[in-house]
C-alpha cells in the first residue's frame, strides 16, 4: 500500500514537471494551514501524501503551499477559540453554527473582514452562491466567511419502519396531517409489541410538529414567529394553540402506549434507533423517499414547508483568520477548490485508487484503512453535485436537492442576529423554568390540563414578556434597517 | 474490657479486606468481559461478568492498522521515561536547595514556590506563553517541559529531606572536603532513594495518563500520546450522543461501539497494570519513611 502510493505520488511529480508548469511569478512563496475538525486524526496516515499532491495543483496556480491540520471532531471548538482569543497565528479555519460558531466569532474579531476582497479574489464563490447565503453571513454589515455548500431545505415528516408498513397495509398517502400515523402506531402497539411504535427525546416532536405548522424559533428558548402570516411578530410559541394541540395529541398516545416509556428522562435516541426497534420517528431534512437507521429502511412522509434557516443557508464555513497574513492568498486558494473538482476530490477523497475508487454510475467508494479517511464530504468545498457522492445513497437524492433549492422559502428572519446581551438574565431563567415542564408536557407523560397552565405561569413569572419585547424591537429594528 | 484473642477477629479482617478488594476488582474485570464480548451480544443481553459470545473482534479492529497506536504508545513511552528521570532530578535538586537553612533565599524560594500551588494564572495566559514565546507548540517537548516541576511535589521533598538527612552528615561530609556536588550525589539522593521512588511513580503516573497538555499543544498526529487517543474516542462519543442532530447533520452512520472503546482501556492501561508492583514496594516505603520520623 505504502509502496503504491510512493509511485503514485511519483508518477503525479513526473506528470507535473513534463506539463511544464508555469507558476505565477509575481506572487511569493507562502504558506497557508488549514485547520478542520476530523475524526481521529492521528489515523489519517497518509495525509502528507495528500498534502504533496495538493500541493503540485497549488502551486502552480497560486504558489502558495497548504499544510492541512485535522483537529478532533470534539476537541475542535475548544481548541479554535482557544487559538483564536489568543490571537495565535493561522490562516483559514472550518466555521459553522455547531463548532467554532460563526456568528459569535465574527462579532468577537476572530476572522478577517472580507467583504471588498470576495469579488477581486474569489469571483467563483461569489457566482456560485446565491444572495441569501451572503446575507446569513453578514455580520454588522460585514462578511466575515466564506460559503463552501449549499444544503437543501428538506422538511420535516414523519419515517416509518417500511417492513412495518408492508405488514399492516398502512397507507401512507393517506398521512395529510401529523397525527395522522395514528392507525399505524395503534396496529404496531397492538400486533409488535418487540417494537416502540414512537421514539423521541425528552424534547419530543415539537420541534418537527410546529415546524410543519409554520412556527420558526428565534432562540431556543420558545421565542418565535409565524412564517406565514402578517407583520414579523414575536410570540412566545408555548403560548399558541398549536401548543395546546401539540401537548393533547402527545398526553392521548402517551396513555395509548404508543410513545417510548423513557423519552421524558432521555436526551438521546440513537441507541434504540441503531438496535433496529423503533417503528417510527419524526426527522428533519426528509428529501429522499426513504431512510436508513440501523440497518433498517425507513418510508419517509415529509409534511412541512421546506424554510431555510440560517442552519440550512450556512451549513459549514470557511474563516480566514484576522492574524492571517496572507488573507488574499487564503481568498484565491478556497477559490481555486471551488474551480478545481480535481482538487476539491483529492482534499475530500483521497487519491482515487489508493484512498477511493469511482464505481461505473460515478459514485465514490471510500476505502476505509487506507489512511486517508476523512469520514465527512463538507470540509473543504461543495460536494453534493455529480462524481462527489458516495455509494450507497438515494440516487434520487441529488435531484431532490436541487429541486428542494428552487422551492424553499428563506425564513424571514434570515440573516438577523440576535444580540442575547440586554436579556441575559431572563434567558438563564427561562431556561431552567422550560428544563423543569417541557420534557414531561412534550413527550405526554405529564398532564397538560395540571402542568401546561403551571408552565405557563411560571414562564411568565420569569419575564418572558421582557424578552419578546426585546427580541421585537431587535427584530424591528433590523427590518428597518434591510 | 479484656482484650481476648478470637481467632474470629483475623478471618473477618481477611474477609472484609478481601471484599473490598474484590470490590475494586470487578470494574476492571468487567470491562475485560464487555472488551471480549461479541456487540450484538452486547446489544441484546447487556454487560456480563462471563460472555455468552466470545469476539475478539474489537482487538481485530485496533491493531489492523497499529501504526497510529504503536507511535501513540511510543510517545506516551518517551514522556513517561524522560520526563519522569528529568522531573525527578530537578524536583530533588530544587528541594535540596530550599532546604538547606544557610541559604539565605531558601525561606522566599518556598514562599514563591507555594505561591503557585494557591493562584493559577489561567488558561489563555500559559497558552500564550507556550505558544507565542517559547514556540513550543508541536514538539515533543510541550509534553514534559509543563509538568517537569511539580511545586506541591518540591515542597513534599523538601519535608523528607528536611526529616531524613541531619545537617551534621552533610557537615561531616564537608569537612571531609566533599564538594557541594558530591554532597548532593553521594549523601543526600541515596538517603531519599525511597522518597525519589515514590516522587517517580506520582510522576510517572502523571506523565502516563495526563492528554491535557497534548489536546492543548499538540497538533500534529504523529505526537499524540495513547491517553489522549483514548480521551478521543470518549469524548467523540460523549460530543455526538450529547448532540444528536449532529449525526444526521455531518453524515457519521456509526460510532465506535462498546466492545472497541473497552478494548481500548485495555490496551491504554495494560502496561501501567504490570509496571505498578514492581515500584509498589518502593512506594509503601516511601510513604512509611516519610510520615514516621
Amino acid at each position: 500500500m505504502r509502496n503504491k502510493s510512493v509511485v503514485m505520488l511519483i508518477v503525479l511529480l513526473a506528470l507535473l514537471s513534463l506539463s511544464g508548469v508555469v507558476a505565477q511569478s509575481d506572487l511569493e512563496p507562502i504558506t497557508l494551514t488549514w485547520r478542520w475538525p476530523a475524526i481521529d486524526p492521528a489515523g489519517l496516515t497518509d495525509l502528507q501524501t495528500i498534502q504533496d499532491a495538493a500541493n503540485e495543483i497549488i502551486q502552480a496556480e497560486i504558489n502558495a503551499t497548504l499544510q492541512l491540520i485535522p483537529i478532533e471532531l470534539a476537541e475542535y471548538n475548544t481548541t479554535m477559540i482557544t487559538m483564536a482569543a489568543a490571537g495565535e497565528e493561522f490562516d483559514l479555519a472550518y466555521t459553522a453554527w455547531w463548532t467554532f460558531n460563526y456568528w459569535q466569532q465574527a462579532a468577537l474579531g476572530a476572522f478577517h473582514p472580507l467583504t471588498d476582497l470576495v469579488d477581486d479574489y474569489a469571483p467563483t464563490l461569489r457566482e456560485n452562491f446565491p444572495d441569501y447565503v451572503w446575507q446569513t453571513l453578514t455580520v454588522d454589515g460585514e462578511i466575515y466567511g466564506l460559503p463552501h455548500m449549499l444544503k437543501a431545505p428538506g422538511p420535516h415528516g414523519w419515517q416509518l419502519m417500511q417492513s412495518l408498513v408492508e405488514e399492516h397495509n398502512f397507507d401512507v398517502n393517506s398521512v395529510e396531517k401529523y397525527e395522522d400515523v395514528v392507525p399505524f402506531l395503534d396496529a404496531v402497539a397492538r400486533n409488535n409489541p418487540e417494537f416502540i411504535p414512537a421514539i423521541m427525546s425528552g424534547a419530543g416532536y415539537w420541534e418537527a410538529y410546529r415546524s410543519i405548522h409554520n412556527l420558526e424559533e428565534i432562540i431556543n428558548v420558545g421565542i418565535g414567529f409565524r412564517q406565514n402570516q402578517g407583520d414579523l411578530e414575536v410570540i412566545d410559541l408555548y403560548n399558541t394553540p398549536e401548543y395546546v394541540d401539540y401537548v393533547t395529541i402527545m398526553r392521548e398516545w402517551w396513555q395509548a402506549g404508543y410513545i417510548w416509556d423513557e423519552a421524558p428522562t432521555s436526551t438521546n435516541s440513537a441507541e434504540q434507533l441503531n438496535r433496529g426497534v423503533v417503528a417510527s420517528l419524526t426527522n428533519r431534512d426528509l428529501l429522499t423517499a426513504s431512510g436508513t437507521h440501523g440497518g433498517q429502511l425507513y418510508t419517509n412522509i415529509p409534511l412541512g414547508p421546506s424554510v431555510i434557516r440560517p442552519n440550512t443557508a450556512l451549513p459549514h464555513a470557511t474563516g480566514i483568520s484576522r492574524t492571517s497574513r496572507n488573507p488574499e492568498r487564503a481568498l484565491m486558494l478556497v477559490d481555486l477548490i471551488h474551480r478545481n473538482p480535481e482538487l476539491l476530490r483529492l482534499l475530500t477523497y483521497g487519491i482515487e485508487g489508493i484512498h477511493y475508487e469511482l464505481n461505473e454510475d460515478g459514485r465514490i467508494v471510500r476505502i476505509p484503512e487506507a489512511g486517508y479517511n476523512i469520514t465527512f464530504d463538507w470540509p473543504f468545498g461543495d460536494t453534493v453535485k455529480e462524481g462527489y457522492r458516495p455509494v450507497g445513497e438515494d440516487p434520487a437524492f441529488l435531484e431532490r436537492h436541487y429541486e428542494m433549492l428552487e422551492i424553499g422559502v428563506p425564513s424571514r428572519i434570515l440573516g438577523f442576529q440576535l444580540d442575547t446581551e440586554p436579556i441575559s438574565s431572563e434567558l438563564a431563567q427561562l431556561r431552567a423554568v422550560n428544563d423543569e415542564f417541557i420534557s414531561q408536557l412534550n413527550t405526554g407523560a405529564g398532564n397538560p390540563e395540571t402542568v401546561l397552565p403551571r408552565f405557563l405561569e411560571q414562564r411568565q413569572a420569569t419575564g418572558v414578556a421582557n424578552i419578546i419585547e426585546e427580541v421585537q424591537r431587535q427584530v424591528d429594528e433590523w427590518v428597518a434597517a434591510s | 474490657m479484656d482484650s481476648h484473642y478470637n481467632p474470629l477477629f483475623p478471618r473477618l479482617i481477611h474477609a472484609l479486606f478481601i471484599s473490598v478488594s474484590i470490590l475494586m476488582l470487578m470494574p476492571m474485570v468487567l470491562i475485560i468481559a464487555i472488551s471480549l464480548t461479541d456487540e450484538t451480544t452486547l446489544l441484546t443481553e447487556g454487560y456480563r461478568f462471563i460472555p455468552s459470545q466470545i469476539s475478539f473482534d474489537a482487538y481485530r479492529v485496533i491493531f489492523e492498522v497499529p501504526q497510529p497506536i504503536l507511535r501513540a504508545y511510543g510517545v506516551t513511552i518517551f514522556r513517561t521515561v524522560i520526563g519522569t528521570w528529568m522531573s525527578i532530578l530537578l524536583i530533588a535538586l530544587t528541594a535540596y536547595v530550599i532546604s538547606r537553612p544557610r541559604f539565605r533565599y531558601a525561606k522566599i524560594i518556598t514562599v514563591l514556590i507555594f505561591f503557585t500551588i494557591l493562584f493559577k494564572p489561567g488558561l489563555v495566559p500559559s497558552y500564550v506563553l507556550i505558544t507565542q514565546y517559547l514556540h513550543m507548540k508541536n514538539s515533543i517537548w510541550v509534553l514534559i517541559i509543563p509538568a517537569l516541576l511539580n511545586p506541591f511535589l518540591v515542597l513534599v521533598m523538601r519535608g523528607f529531606i528536611q526529616t531524613t538527612v541531619p545537617e551534621e552528615l552533610i557537615d561531616s561530609a564537608k569537612i571531609d572536603g566533599a564538594s557541594e556536588f558530591r554532597v548532593f550525589w553521594q549523601i543526600v539522593l541515596p538517603l531519599c532513594a525511597p522518597a525519589l521512588a515514590t516522587l517517580g511513580v506520582l510522576t510517572a503516573f502523571y506523565y502516563w495518563n495526563d492528554w491535557w497538555l497534548a489536546l492543548l499543544y499538540i497538533e500534529n498526529p504523529d505526537l499524540t500520546p495513547i491517553q489522549l487517543m483514548l480521551y478521543r474516542i470518549q469524548s467523540r462519543i460523549d460530543f455526538l450522543s450529547a448532540n444528536p442532530e449532529l449525526q444526521l447533520e455531518l453524515g457519521i452512520t456509526e460510532l465506535p461501539s462498546l466492545s472497541l472503546r473497552m478494548a481500548m482501556v485495555v490496551v491504554a492501561a495494560g502496561p501501567m497494570m504490570f509496571v505498578f508492583p514492581f515500584f509498589q514496594r518502593f512506594f509503601v516505603r516511601g510513604i512509611t519513611v516519610g510520615s514516621v520520623k
